[in-house]
């Protein structure tokens, strides 16, 4: 028999919910009975004004008895009345839950538990290992407001964080940032062509500026230069942080000229930068490091901005296995209203500014030098992914960001299919595919994952990190019977 | 001595190499993974392709001539 008990803050089903409509049989303690074989025991977690949606319990039960390896699912919900909201939300993002807590408005964990407050959904989840936790792509559930973080979900949110290393200050209302910590040491490799800004100065002066006020006690800045560089590198910094790596002569390669840098770096966290980057506020270096004290954090990307300040990368997306900065063009404002400046995980962020330790990047083989102009940050992310690695953004780190004004952006048809033929077509577990536009062109300007849905997406559970596993559980659950007489 | 890189006495042209080695370790194992992925799909649309046909009626009736047959 499967047995799903329903409990909200208050122990008990939530009293308005459709329960009666959605099950076979409901005692008055909240446990709902299958009439099957499936032997599933779980708790639905949520509050006392949730009205489950029809469907979604059975919905719920066959999930967990398919996908047999997850031990807690969530879905999508409806927040308000008449429709209300749709909060369409990732695969499992241990940094979304703690700088958004109150989002975590329902779960399904296995087991019986008798109580489902916020605190009590936030311990749960902090016991299970993240390939372990699924996310339904689903609207489960309608509630009338997102949960109150009391005195007892904050501190089960202050021991989450305690467990990833990394310490919370509130931003604003019930959203939370992560307190900045300066690395020990950094080497930040920035290869450069020499290349004039419209004021006709070097614009790598303005990205070393940036290092060298980021106040990162021991720092050493590699400048990477071939023989394309415009200027004398070594008449470029006179300050002792900044030394020169040469480039050996040959066609312009940005991963090699990173991994050269890479090589020659002496620290244990590395910085890759490009050099038409500007400073905005000191602590960004310490914004991004502080997400590196969680050992399960492989690269940290961080909110760059084009010069009138609206959004020109926070994290990456692929949709079609093709990647796409999202939210591009959003002001400042416009982005902390889609809470898309809290830091978060993504598939991929950009090597324009990305931070990681370098054994790690070793580890993997650096950028791959097969790639040379485009897709190789996201390759890079992909094989730290692929390493059981997250990859986040941290929004609060930012830097202005002349994109391509040093080097005319280029994408080959032969580095895609380079791409494409390394990781297939890669499913992003942070992109809802609700917000998926099979005829959009990909267009890079387009400001994925804030769009309204087009289409009521009611998919299968999937992880941050399980990929050929879950999609095999998939075909398995959906394998045709033998009908052969 | 060749311009492979094993002969080299150039201490970055061998780190080069094992980084880059390392690279193709990383996209092959990713490649393996696609390939699965891609191994799962196919095995699964032979199975739907196997199920489709044992419903078809001439199918059925093949089977069961042949069954016949063999009885005789």
């Amino acid at each position: 028999m499967a047995v799903l008990l329903i409990v909200s803050e208050l122990g008990v089903p939530p009293p308005d919910s459709n329960l009666a409509r959605s099950v076979r049989e409901t005692d008055t303690a909240g446990h709902t009975t299958f009439a099957d074989d499936s032997k599933v025991t779980a708790t639905l977690m949520t509050d006392s004004t949730s009205t489950i949606a029809a469907g979604a319990i059975e919905r719920l039960v066959e999930h967990l008895t398919t996908f047999t390896e997850l031990e807690a699912l969530y879905g999508d919900s409806s927040v308000g009345h008449d429709g209300g909201t749709t909060r369409l939300r990732p695969a499992w993002s241990p940094l979304r839950l703690l700088t958004m807590p109150t989002d975590l408005d329902h779960l399904v964990v296995r087991g019986r538990h008798s109580s489902g407050t916020l605190a009590d959904r936030i311990g749960a989840l902090m016991s299970i290992e993240d390939n372990r936790i699924g996310h339904v792509p689903d609207v489960l559930l309608q509630i009338a407001a997102p949960p109150h973080l009391d005195a007892a979900a904050r501190s089960a949110l202050d021991r989450a964080a305690d467990t990833r290393s990394v310490r919370l200050a509130a931003i604003r209302g019930e959203r939370f940032g992560v307190v900045p910590a300066h690395p020990d040491a950094l080497s930040v490799i920035i290869p450069t062509a020499g290349t004039a800004g419209a004021d006709g100065r070097p614009l790598i002066h303005n990205a070393i500026e940036a290092c060298l006020a980021s106040e990162v006690e021991t720092l050493e800045v590699l400048l990477v230069v071939g023989d394309e560089c415009r200027i004398d590198p070594t008449q470029i910094s006179a300050d002792p942080r900044v030394r020169v790596v040469r480039r050996p002569p040959g066609e312009w390669n940005f991963s090699a000229a990173v991994n050269l840098g890479l090589l020659d770096a002496s620290h244990p966290l590395v910085l890759i930068l490009n050099d038409d980057v500007e400073l905005l506020e000191r602590n960004w270096i310490a914004r991004m490091a502080s997400h590196l004290g969680d050992p399960s954090v492989g690269a940290v990307g961080a909110l760059l901005l084009y010069p009138d300040l609206t959004c020109q990368h926070v994290g990456m997306v692929t949709d079609d296995a093709f990647p796409l900065h999202t939210h591009v063009g959003r002001t400042i404002d416009q982005l902390e209203a889609l809470d898309a400046d809290l830091a978060h995980d993504r598939i991929a962020v950009t090597a324009a500014c990305l931070l990681a330790r370098r054994t790690d990047l070793l580890a993997v083989g650096g950028f791959c030098e097969e790639l040379p102009f485009g897709f190789n940050d996201v390759d890079l992310c992909l094989k730290l992914r692929r390493a059981g690695l997250r990859v986040v953004v941290e929004p609060g780190a930012r830097l202005i960001h002349h994109e391509s004004a040093s080097r005319p952006p280029v994408t080959h048809a032969w580095e895609w299919d380079s791409f494409i033929g390394r990781w297939g077509d890669v499913v992003d577990p942070f992109y809802h595919p609700g917000y998926h536009r099979p005829d959009d062109p990909h267009d890079r300007r387009r400001n994925a994952d804030h769009l309204p849905p087009i289409r009521q997406y009611r998919g299968l559970p999937r992880t941050a990190v399980i990929r050929s596993r879950v999609h095999r559980a998939r075909l398995e659950a959906t394998e045709p019977a033998d009908t052969a007489s | 001595m060749s311009d492979d890189p094993i002969d080299s006495d150039d201490p970055i042209a061998l780190r080069a190499e094992i980084l880059a080695l390392r690279d193709r370790l990383a996209a092959a194992d990713g490649g393996k993974e696609v390939l699965e992925d891609l191994v799962a799909e196919l095995e699964h649309h032979v199975a739907e392709l196997g199920a489709e046909l044992a419903r078809n009626p001439i199918v059925r009736i093949g089977r069961a001539l042949t069954r016949r047959l063999g009885r005789r």
